[in-house]
């Protein structure tokens, strides 16, 4: 079979399907009103988010200025206890008992003051 | 090229070669979709915007005839995909509802031809439709269809094979040479 054939026979069923199409002037119309509409929304939008920002930036010059408020950063707990470390001290390093304990019974000088007839 | 109604934003586009080329395009919109005119002609609003607000810029690489082909091509593809899941759902309620979907009447020639046509795999019916009905060449159809030449070359070879043997019935004569 040709493709002379095989192009006709398609050419006519093609045809049938497809009917007559709509007017190039309606369609074309219709999207430049599409094009137009979508500009104009384009512009609204782009305005509305330079409002914003300008609003935003409006209120942050004019949003009052906190003190910052005041850390004790020169001394962080936390930090202190974990970089240092305490152990006990072992028992040979404690002094002995005997130490404090007096060995001798001190010598007392004599006492010359009394009071009603007795040294004190 | 700068037309005296060359459009704005795609100053290679005039006005008169897109209405030169309205008919067939509506064609090739109206088999992206199922033959549903409402849907085609959305189709075709929405390329001629693509088309006005330069989104879709024609830098004559090819023919103004390929180019506004693949446009309608890519619009169809990127709109239907989304609703693929849902059109297939669609169709197979619709096919156990209506044995027959053809938009043509029942027993004649054309039903038998247009039943061959759909017969054959997506890319062939394209590349039949882009051939036969469009006049474009095969490395044309193929650039619409976004494959390679050899590919569609491929898709092209095996189509004809398929509906001539699916016609042969039609022609017994020329079957016969």
């Amino acid at each position: 079979m040709s493709d002379q054939i095989i192009k006709d026979a398609l050419k006519d069923a093609y045809r049938s399907a497809e009917g007559k199409p709509p007017s190039f002037d309606d369609v074309w119309a219709a999207a430049e009103r599409q094009h137009q509409a979508s500009g104009r929304r384009r512009v609204r939008t782009a305005s509305g988010v330079a409002a914003a920002v300008a609003l935003a930036a409006i209120t942050a010059l004019l949003w009052p200025q906190q003190e910052p408020e005041l850390t004790d950063d020169y001394l962080i707990a936390d930090a202190l206890m974990n970089s240092t470390s305490w152990v006990a001290p072992s028992d040979s390093l404690l002094p002995e008992h005997q130490f404090d304990i007096y060995q001798d019974i001190p010598a007392l000088g004599p006492s010359t003051n009394s009071q009603e007839g007795t040294l004190l | 090229m700068r037309d005296h109604d060359a459009l704005a934003n795609n100053p290679n586009v005039s006005r008169q070669a897109l209405e030169a080329l309205h008919g067939e395009l509506f064609g090739w919109a109206l088999s992206r979709c199922g033959y549903n005119d409402p849907v085609a002609e959305d189709l075709m609003q929405q390329a001629y915007v693509e088309i006005l607000s330069g989104k879709a810029r024609f830098d004559k690489k090819s023919s103004l005839k390929t180019f506004m082909f693949g446009v309608v091509q890519n619009l169809a593809r990127s709109r239907f995909r989304r609703q693929n899941t849902r059109l297939r759902l669609v169709d197979s309620f619709a096919a156990e509802q209506q044995p027959s979907a053809s938009p043509h009447e029942p027993d004649n020639n054309l039903k038998r031809v247009w039943e061959a046509v759909e017969s054959l795999p997506q890319r062939q019916r394209d590349i039949t439709e882009l051939v036969f009905i469009r006049d474009m060449t095969i490395e044309e159809a193929s650039n619409v269809m976004g494959v390679s030449v050899g590919t569609g070359r491929v898709h092209y070879d095996r189509a004809k094979k398929s509906l001539a043997e699916s016609l042969a019935s039609l022609h017994p004569k020329e079957s016969m040479q």
